[in-house]
Parts: C-alpha cells; structure tokens; sequence
C-alpha cells in the first residue's frame, strides 16, 4: 500500500513538485496516521489499566473498582480531573521551553510507534534504515527530560535533570552495540526483514546475552524501576516534574504507558519475531506478545527495590558494555563466518 | 562550595513532619540540621490539670504505632506513686500483650523502610496484612484496634478471651513464617544489601556517648535492653535475651529488629505455657480512687523504639510533674553523625533504619 | 539477582484479597468495641459523674423533657470525643454505653453534637 525506500523518496518528492495527486497521497497518509495514533492511545490507556489491576492483586487489594465497570474508566477520570485545574508556570522557570518540552515528548513517542511496522505490509516504516532511523529518533527522549529539568528552575528539576544526561551517556551504547549485532545477524536494518528472518527462530535464543543487555538497557531509558532515579519519588519529590503543573502533568502520566508500549513493542520486534505465529492476525500476535513483556516489567516495578546513582553507572559501563561486545563477537563468529 | 538544601516538613518519606535542612557538597552530606516542633502536643502540660485515670488516653497517643507500651509505662508509674502490686497472672498476661505489640510495631517499620528505599509499596501493603491479624487479636481483648486503654492499677480491664490462646497461637505460626519469607525476599536482593551494608555506621563509643537506645544502640554492639537490665513483668523467668549484632550499619539495626521479632514469637509462646490461674482484673476507674503515697516516682520500660523513662512527682490525686523521655527525641540527634560523609540517597535509608516516630519526638 | 524476587511476587498473584469492598461489605466485631455511644434514658439518674471524669471535657449536662418533668442529661460533642470508655466505666446505673456502631456521617459539622435523644438507641 504504501511502501517507501530512498529512491521512491526522491521519486515521491518530484512527482510532489509536479503533479496533482500531492492531496490525495497526503490525504491517504495523514488518514493512516491518524487512524492508528487513536488506536495507541486507547491501548495506551489499556496498559494504564492493567498495571494498576495488576499490582493491586499482587499487593493484596483490589484496584479502582468504582467508576466504570472493574474500574475501566479511572485513568480517564484521572485525567479530565487533572485537564480542568489551572496551569501556571514558576516564575523562575524559562517559560517556552517547559511549555514544549512535554507534548514534544508524547508526540515523539506517537511518531516512532507509527514508524515501526505493525503489519507485513502497512507501515510507513518499510524504509531500509528503519532500525537505525528509530534509535536515532528514541535518543531525543532523555533530551528532552533534561530541558523540562533545567527549565523548571528548581533545584530538584536541576538534579533530576544532570541524573537524565549521565544515565543517557551510559545506556545508549551497549544499546546501540547490540542493534549493531542485530543488523549483523538479519543482514539488513530494515525492520520488516528482521521480523522477517526471525521465521524460523526467534533472536532471543540465538543471543540471549543481547537481550539481556538490550532489556536492561531499555528499563533504564523507559524509567521504570529499579532504575526510576530520574522521579524517585521517595527522594527528590518528583524530579523533573516537581514543578509541573496539572495539564501537562496528564501528560506525563499517559507518557509513561506510551513510552512503556513502545519500548515493549520494539523489543517484541527485534527479539521475539514480531508478528510471527500461526491463525491468526499477525497485528494480533504482535499486540499479545508486547502485551505479555508489558506485564513482566509492571512485576519488576511491584518487586525491586531502587538503585543508587553510582552503582547504575558502574552497571552501565562496567558490566553492560563488555557483555554487548562479547555478544558482538561472539555472535560475528558463530553466525555470520 | 556547599549548598542547603530543604527537605520540608511535608515530605513522603520523613515518617511524620520532620524538616531537615541538609548541607551537600555535590552530592556528599557534610551536615544535617534538624527541626522538630510541628507535632508537639503539650502532653507533659495537659497532665497536670487531670486526674490520673483521666491522663490514660493522652498517654497513649505519644506512640501512635505501640501505644500499649506508653499506656503500660504510665499506669506503672501510677501503681508506684498508689503502692498497688500488679497480680501474679495479670503480670504474664501484660507480658504477651506488649510482645504482640512489639511484633505488630516491628512490621509497620520493616513496610515503611522498604518504602523509603524505593520498593513500591508491596511489601508495606504485606506487612499491614500481618500486622492487621494482630491487631485483630488484641482488638478481641480490648475493645479497639489501635488506642486500647487496656491497662488498670494492678491488672488489665478484662481477662483474655476464651479462644485468644488458641488463636494467637495461629496467628503466630502464620507470622513467623513470613517473617521469614520477607528476610529471603530483601536479602536475596543485591541492591538491598549494597544499599544498607556499610551504611551509616555508628561505632560502639559514639553510641554510648551520644546516649543512642534501642535497635540503634544494640546494632552497634552494646548489649543493654532494659528487659534484661531492669528486668519487670515476666521477662526474667521467662528466659529472656538481647539481640545484639556488631557491625552498627543500617543493615545490622535491621537485622536487630527481625531476631528481636522472632525472640517475641518465642516468648509468647513460653508464657502461655507458664501462664498461672486466678484473677487479673485490675482497679476499676470510679471518680474516687486510692491517693498517692510516694512523692517520686520513676518506670523503665522497653518500647519498640527503646527506652522510654517517666519520672513523676505525685500529688495525692494528680500528677505535680510529668516527665517522659522519649528514646525517638535521642535517636533524632544521631542523624548528624551518623549522615556525614554519605551520599543524600543514603540519607532516607539512614532515616528508615533509626525507625523515627515524630509524635515520639515531639511528645 | 531478582529472580527470587520475581518468583515470590509472581506467586502472590493467586493469594486472596486482603482489603474489603466497603460500603458492600462490612467489618465483624467483637462486643466490648468502644464506638458510638448509646443512652438509655429512663434509667439516667442526672448525677453527672461522666461529665466530671471525661479528660477532654466533651460530656455536658443539659436540660431534657421526659415525662416526669426536665432532668439534666449528657449531651456529647462526637467530634472531641476520644472514645476511651472511661464514662461507660463510670455510670453508677449502666445507663451510657459504647456499642459497636461505627457509621456515622454528616454534612454538617453542626450535627455531631449529639443531644440525649439523638443518643437513644
């Protein structure tokens, strides 16, 4: 339906300057984009759901039980209570950029999900770089923690802020390490023909030390415990959102289970085979099983306790670091000589 | 360079109104200052002007996690100042009660300090579960759940229920299985024990000096417990024996704690084997009771926290003077030497393992 | 490192609920439980001894028609009240009691004062 690669770019941008099918391609695909951004959100807002019924029952204790039936629709009453309050900025923060920073973050996350390929053959992401076009996107996010924190202008947003920068530094590489060895393995860096050459055997077992790396590297960037340093929220109050106000604070909840769907789904992606399965729907297998790695990081966040500054870098670089270049090589050996 | 920094009277994790103004330089603590006063209730002054079975319920409300254990202190002070003599069964009956109490304030704490360290709430809503059957237990005795006003010149208010034996022995299989349970789940944990060994040590001669009680003090290697010091009740027939551990980090105050509860579950059960027959019931409160002979008076008594002292000068029907030291008040000005050269995370851990109650500070 | 852990906590998923559904079910409670307070007022003598003993000065006596004529009964402020039973240990005729009924809820701040008739019952 809509298969881009670099040549068709530049085809697509002189038959832009030419011709009068320009609306009705870009019709075709602001509707795709559309369609399946209120999709994510919704399942998005699932995943809101499930933690909270989740950790509820491991604590002993039901979850919202009131509004809507089983408590469906507490999250949203959460937010239409949050939407209608009143939004001031401090006075000694830097007034634009905390007002950008996070919808830019929310809308980032949205982008990259509808950059990945849902489908064999939907997707807009059908471009060979894919991989290596999705990283790139997903290192802007620590980014733009550290511009709320140091616009915010308080000492715990300043902090918190410093905290995002150095656990970026240290978690990236042995991230990007180990997409190197992916792209070794798949022999391309396009993300449908990685799902593709997964047919046979998922990479998880092929390299299960890449996505032990890849895994812990991927909690540390989604901020989820036990490395939620950046709102530690028995410590610096709430770190970089200490100072922000009730609708962007809405904001920063439904980022939390956006970034949580994201994160799930590229590792469904490149370690579990995507879409692979048999009867039914491929969209289908590649929701469930992003779903079932969903529910175990929800239990590691119900079970671990948070680490300290330090040893999250001395794990980053003393530990991941060696263990993506062992993974490197001894992937290079065995599978591609 | 240092900066200060506040951390507010209105904080997730000071257990209370606590306002710590913290000197950091980068990220090392090189002071603590704190400030108390946001609770204080004047309980010491709202004694003097009621009678003493009407200062019952303010004394409770010092310790709101083990309030028996401030009932217990006070009523014995009030015995002492009457010249009443606690009954033989009624002795072995406080026993138990005050260790169930011990066992129930123990958990509360263990909840709340993996809470400090970033666990998020699981093994709190845990430990209430546990601590919700004891409560239960004692709410069959007593008539409430927490503010139990229990205790009586020379007895309790009432004697124990018929099934209480049966189902305090229950409940207390139950418990010590997941007390167990819960060593496992913190101790297999790596991060746990990077994050409380070797933190926050205070040495066995700073700790005598400072005038540390308690956990605290018996983590750091002293072996002082008032139960076997100035032993009362049943303790000393019942074979009683401290805890002590020796390295005095967080990790050992710890470690203090969760052998003190299972001491307590063995206690408990020793003395509803020795348990003797007869009466236990104590005076009852009518608008006139016995008058004061002794002039001063001075109790001892171990809550959980540590020890807690209460010297009092008796008029005939009221107390002159009441006096309470609190051991939360000297466990609070520890802080700044046990803190220094720590990191600020570091600083919460500290503070989970002193095991603070703010009403207790500031009385 | 965390796999007992996440082992213990993958368990506790098949453990019951420990909290109940209030209002839809309630707490069980024994007898001798100190909430509301209860006044039988034919047996009321007016001698005031729960006013003197309260600690918190929440008992006060006031004018109340029955049928031998205005007697002086207690009127409590619920709000102040500690709930320590100290009046119901008392009361020469075991006419003020505390029972078990722990619902009670107001709009207005005003209607916990509790007059002796409100009391009854």
């Amino acid at each position: 339906m809509l298969t881009f690669s670099t040549s068709a770019i530049a085809n697509w941008l002189v038959s832009l300057l030419s011709s009068a099918s320009i609306v009705k391609q870009a019709e075709g695909l602001a509707a795709y984009a559309i369609g399946v951004a209120i999709l994510i959100m919704a399942f998005a807002y699932f995943l809101g759901w499930i933690e909270r019924k989740i950790i509820a029952k491991v604590q002993a204790r039901h979850g919202p039980t009131v509004v809507g039936k089983y408590g469906l629709l507490q999250n949203l009453a959460d937010f239409m209570k949050l939407l209608a309050k009143s939004n001031f900025f401090p006075k000694s923060s830097d007034k634009l950029l905390f007002a950008v920073a996070l919808p830019a973050m929310l809308a980032l996350s949205i982008f990259l999900i509808l950059l990945l390929p849902l489908t064999p053959s939907t997707g807009i992401g059908n471009m060979a770089n894919g991989l290596l076009i999705v990283f790139a996107l997903f290192a802007f996010m620590p980014l733009l923690i550290f511009i709320n924190g140091i616009a915010s202008g308080n000492k715990f947003g300043e902090i918190s802020a410093q905290r995002s920068v150095i656990m970026m530094m240290s978690y990236e590489i042995p991230m990007l390490i180990v997409i190197a060895s992916i792209g070794m393995l798949a022999r391309s860096y396009d993300l449908v023909n990685i799902v593709e050459s997964q047919a046979h055997i998922w990479y998880i077992f092929l390299m299960p030390l890449g996505f032990f790396v890849f895994f812990v590297a991927m909690l540390a960037e989604l901020e989820r415990s036990p490395f939620d340093l950046r709102e530690a929220d028995s410590e610096l109050i709430a770190g970089w959102l200490t100072d922000v106000s009730a609708p962007y604070y809405t904001l920063a909840l439904f980022l939390d289970y956006t970034k949580m769907f994201l994160g799930s789904l590229i590792v469904v992606i490149l370690f579990f085979g995507g879409w692979s399965g048999y009867g039914l729907l491929p969209v289908f297998w590649l929701v469930v099983k992003a779903l079932i790695f969903a529910i175990f990081v929800m239990l590691l966040r119900a079970t671990a306790v948070r680490m300290k500054l330090d040893r999250l870098l001395r794990l980053g670089w003393l530990a991941l670091m060696p263990l993506a270049l062992i993974n490197l090589i001894v992937a290079y050996l065995l599978f591609v000589m | 360079m240092t900066t200060k920094i506040n951390i507010g009277p209105i904080h997730p994790s000071t257990h209370g109104v606590l306002r710590l103004v913290v000197e950091l330089d980068g990220d090392t603590i090189v002071g603590v200052e704190p400030h108390i006063g946001f609770l204080h209730r004047g309980v010491e002054k709202l004694a003097e002007n009621r009678m003493y079975m009407q200062n019952i319920g303010y004394m409770e409300k010092i310790d709101y996690v083990a309030p028996m254990a401030y009932d217990d202190a006070y009523v014995a002070a009030v015995e002492e100042a009457m010249g009443v003599e606690v009954k033989e069964r009624a002795k072995y009956i406080r026993t138990i009660l005050l260790e169930l109490q011990r066992i129930a304030s123990h958990l509360l704490w263990l909840g709340t300090m993996s809470n400090d360290l970033g666990q998020f709430y699981t093994l709190f809503m845990w430990t209430f579960r546990d601590r919700d059957k004891i409560l239960r237990l004692l709410q069959e005795h007593a008539g409430a759940r927490m503010f139990y006003l229990n205790m009586r010149p020379g007895g309790v208010v009432r004697d124990l229920p018929p099934d209480f034996e049966e189902n305090t022995l229950q409940v207390l299989d139950y418990i010590e299985k997941r007390i167990t349970e819960y060593e496992h789940y913190l101790e297999s944990n790596q991060v746990f024990i990077e994050r409380t060994k070797g933190i926050g040590v205070l040495s066995r001669e700073m700790a005598i000096e400072l005038g540390a009680t308690g956990p605290v003090l018996r983590g750091s290697g002293v072996n002082y417990d008032t139960r076997s010091n100035k032993p009362y009740y049943a303790y000393s027939e019942l074979g009683f024996r401290p805890q002590v551990m020796f390295v005095g980090d967080s990790f050992a105050r710890y470690k203090v704690r969760m052998l003190e509860m299972k001491e307590s579950i063995r206690i408990i059960r020793e003395a509803f084997k020795k348990i003797p027959e007869g009466d236990a019931v104590g005076m009852p409160i009518r608008l006139i009771m016995p008058q004061a002979k002794n002039r001063i008076v001075t109790v001892s008594r171990e809550t959980p926290r540590g020890e807690a002292f209460i010297y009092m000068i008796a008029d005939k029907e009221r107390p002159y003077r009441l006096s309470i030291r609190t051991p939360s008040f000297i466990n609070l000005s520890l802080i700044d030497e046990i803190a220094k050269g720590s990191r600020l995370a570091d600083l919460f851990a500290i503070l989970g393992s002193l095991d603070l109650v703010m009403a207790d500070v500031d009385l | 490192m965390l796999i007992k852990s996440l082992a213990k906590t993958a368990k506790s998923l098949k453990d019951p609920r420990f909290t109940i559904d209030y209002p839809n079910e309630k707490e069980q409670l024994s007898d001798n439980e100190r909430y509301m307070l209860r006044l039988d007022m034919p047996t009321c003598i007016s001698c005031a001894a729960c006013e003197r003993v309260c600690p918190n000065k929440t008992i006060t006596m006031v004018d109340t028609p029955t049928e031998k004529g205005v007697k002086k009964m207690p009127q409590v402020g619920i709000e102040r009240c500690l709930f320590c039973g100290l009046c119901q240990e008392v009361c020469p005729t075991k006419c003020l009691t505390l029972t078990k009924g722990y619902d009670f809820e107001a709009y207005d701040k005003r209607e916990f004062v509790k007059r002796p008739e409100e009391l009854e019952g």
